[in-house]
């Protein structure tokens, strides 16, 4: 224990004047939380959605087409620019990206939309940039749609005899009201933020990133010849990497607080929603763990086989990149298409967000957390043997 | 004392032997050199000695019958530069389990021997390189070994930091100690061993007392006069039907030997 405690001491204080390793550590993760958290806050729930502006050419000049156009104003996520021009203005305002989209309404739309035995065809044509969000075009589609069937509906009551009918009738005979939307118990009853995935998934990301100093450490003393002092001193290699372990646990632990009080003090402070940590510590305790001894034991793998800091640096964090981009840390999972998230599985980073988030978004204990730590240890346990079967098998001279 | 008898090792996929059945006696309690080109087999050696790796034939017999407290002092700087001198000693005395009763003591020798307590609180990376290598051998000592082995001790260090750690390193055997001492500089051998053997690709040239070694020649025989009467030496000795082959004058010194032995050809 006392070999231990001197390996312990020796990293820590080694570690502790390494400032580039500890920026990467902490630093780093730190500020993608920030920009992360507060550049997707629009993408996520409902009521967040960001303002796409579009531009109206009214080819019809009907009341209808006006009531339709006004219609659309109270859509709470377009925005209706000032245009007076033709078709080929507006394509061109379009192109050069002043607005999202272009909504032209075709001659004779008042008249198809009060005739009730008319079958409505190419009534508004919705011209996107190039750029435009493929969501927001749907969603204005369906706005388009849905105004357009109303104006249908009020003809319709009309030509029945009931004429002067009140909007709010008009909502109710279209049953606007009858569908609702709530996110279920287990973040407190209210949806997810950014905030709740950017923490969880920039958390894990970077400890992973403890491979950069475990693997450039571990070099130093392969190249050094300090490995070799240490195993004429009759230190074993289950010491040594203990040794390791030690202190890069103990950071881990010290990035999962201080990431925890980023997001849910500092996140808040610049503008975005605060963290909610769910309702069970152990499950967030377990998670941590498992994904620290994932990390470390992956490092060590690592660590052992390359050959210099240059592959270090190279394989060690490209491959973390790599388990990011899979796992869903840079791009939640959720967006990803249906064989996508099924490579996800692949990354033992996305095992260790799927457990944070089950705690953070759906109120999970340690219990439901099991499968996720589960794996993560069993990854550990594999990539730690097979890191010391490899550092017997290459000895330790350079 | 420490035998190794027909001592053999060969690298994974190399060609040939790293070590070819080498026998050497190194006595105890004495400085035994260690010569050799690069490629020799010498730092295949001192891993074997070391316990890094196994030798593929062969044995080592250590006097006593057990194995002694063994140290090895690398050619690298093998310590932890962004530590300090105290913490390094600290670091390496706590792995080898230096009772704390008799640590604080072993890190005042180790700094006294390698004169570093100046600079103890100071981190090694800032070091000159004759400091570094000071501390590499300061390191070696913690433990208090029976025997040390001393891979190029004093490379890449100015003349005085050079002068202070071979007046250290000589001083080793009047504390009972053994060193196995290698070394490209061969005035640095002659000065600190009193025996040695010089290898050659994994092969055993030469070994023995230095003088000894120094006294072999190669059937010639060689005749001490004093200048003056060179030409009436060498008038008699053709006289006397004896033919003058070589002329040197001053002793055989080890450079000579070493470089007839091996031949003189590059090794890498």
């Amino acid at each position: 224990m006392h070999r231990l405690f001197a390996l312990w001491r020796k990293e820590i204080l080694a570690l502790s004047r390494d400032w580039h390793g500890l920026l990467v550590l902490f630093a780093m993760p730190t500020v993608f939380i920030l920009i992360m958290s507060l550049a997707l806050k629009n993408a996520f729930g409902p009521g967040q959605a960001p303002r796409f502006d579009y531009l109206a050419l009214d080819r019809d000049g009907t009341g209808e087409s006006a009531a339709l156009l006004a219609g659309l104003a109270e859509a709470e996520n377009y925005r209706r620019l000032d245009f007076a021009g033709d078709e080929p203005a507006l394509r061109t305002r379009l192109a050069r990206g002043e607005a999202s989209f272009g909504l032209v309404l075709a001659p004779g739309l008042g008249r198809a939309v009060a005739d009730s035995e008319a079958e409505p065809r190419g009534l508004v044509e919705i011209l996107a940039e190039p750029g435009a969000n493929a969501q927001a075009l749907a969603l204005l589609r369906a706005e388009v749609q849905a105004r357009l069937g109303r104006l249908r509906l009020k003809a319709l009551l009309t030509e029945a005899g009931q004429e002067d009918l009140e909007p709010a009738r008009l909502d109710a005979l279209m049953a606007r009201a009858a569908v609702s939307t709530r996110y279920l118990p287990g973040a407190g009853g209210a949806a997810p933020t950014s905030v709740q995935q950017s923490v969880p998934a920039w958390l894990v990301f970077s400890m992973f990133f403890v491979v950069i100093p475990i693997s450039t450490l571990f070099l130093t003393e392969r190249t050094q010849g300090t490995l070799a002092r240490l195993k004429t001193m009759g230190l074993p290699a289950w010491q040594l990497f203990l040794g390791k372990f030690g202190p890069f646990f103990l950071i881990n632990q010290v990035q999962a607080v201080l990431m925890g009080l980023v997001g849910v003090y500092l996140v808040p402070r610049l503008g975005g929603d605060a963290l909610r940590l769910g309702e069970s510590w152990a499950a967030l305790g377990l998670m941590t763990l498992a994904v620290s001894c994932a990390a470390i034991a992956y490092a060590l793998l690592i660590a052992v086989l390359v050959k210099t800091t240059e592959q270090a640096t190279t394989l060690g964090g490209l491959s973390n990149i790599l388990f990011g981009a899979l796992g869903g840390i840079m791009v939640p999972k959720f967006v990803m298409p249906e064989f996508m998230q099924e490579l996800t599985a692949l990354s033992p980073m996305a095992w260790g967000l799927d457990g944070y988030l089950k705690v953070f978004l759906r109120g999970g204990d340690a219990f439901s957390v099991l499968p996720q730590a589960g794996a993560l240890l069993g990854f550990a346990l594999a990539a730690g043997a097979l890191a010391v079967l490899v550092y017997r098998f290459k000895g330790v001279e350079a | 004392m420490l035998s190794i008898h027909e001592l053999s090792y060969r690298y994974p996929g190399a060609s040939g032997p790293a070590l070819d059945r080498v026998s050497l006696t190194v006595p105890a309690g004495r400085i035994f050199g260690l010569l050799g080109p690069n490629g020799a087999g010498k730092t295949s050696l001192i891993g074997i000695l070391a316990g890094l790796r196994s030798p593929g034939g062969g044995s080592l017999a250590w006097s006593g019958g057990a194995r002694p407290r063994v140290a090895l002092v690398p050619q690298e700087y093998a310590f932890y530069p962004s530590l300090s001198c105290r913490e390094n000693l600290e670091f390496f005395a706590d792995v080898q389990g230096v009772p704390q009763a008799l640590r604080a003591r072993r890190l005042e020798l180790a700094m006294a021997f390698a004169g570093l307590e100046k600079v103890w609180a100071q981190r090694a990376g800032q070091y000159s390189g004759g400091l570094k290598r000071r501390l590499n051998l300061a390191i070696g000592l913690l433990a208090d070994p029976d025997f040390l082995l001393l891979d190029e001790p004093t490379v890449g260090v100015d003349p005085q930091s050079r002068s202070f750690i071979l007046e250290a390193i000589k001083a080793l055997p009047a504390e009972g100690k053994t060193v196995l001492y290698t070394s490209h500089y061969m005035e640095e051998v002659q000065y600190l061993c009193e025996s040695l053997a010089i290898l050659d690709q994994g092969r055993v040239l030469a070994q023995g007392r230095l003088d000894a070694l120094l006294a072999s020649g190669d059937g010639s025989l060689g005749l001490r006069i004093p200048g003056a009467k060179e030409q009436a030496a060498r008038a008699a000795l053709a006289g006397a039907g004896v033919p003058v082959l070589a002329r040197e004058s001053g002793a055989q010194d080890l450079e000579a030997l070493f470089m007839r032995l091996t031949h003189r050809s590059l090794r890498d």
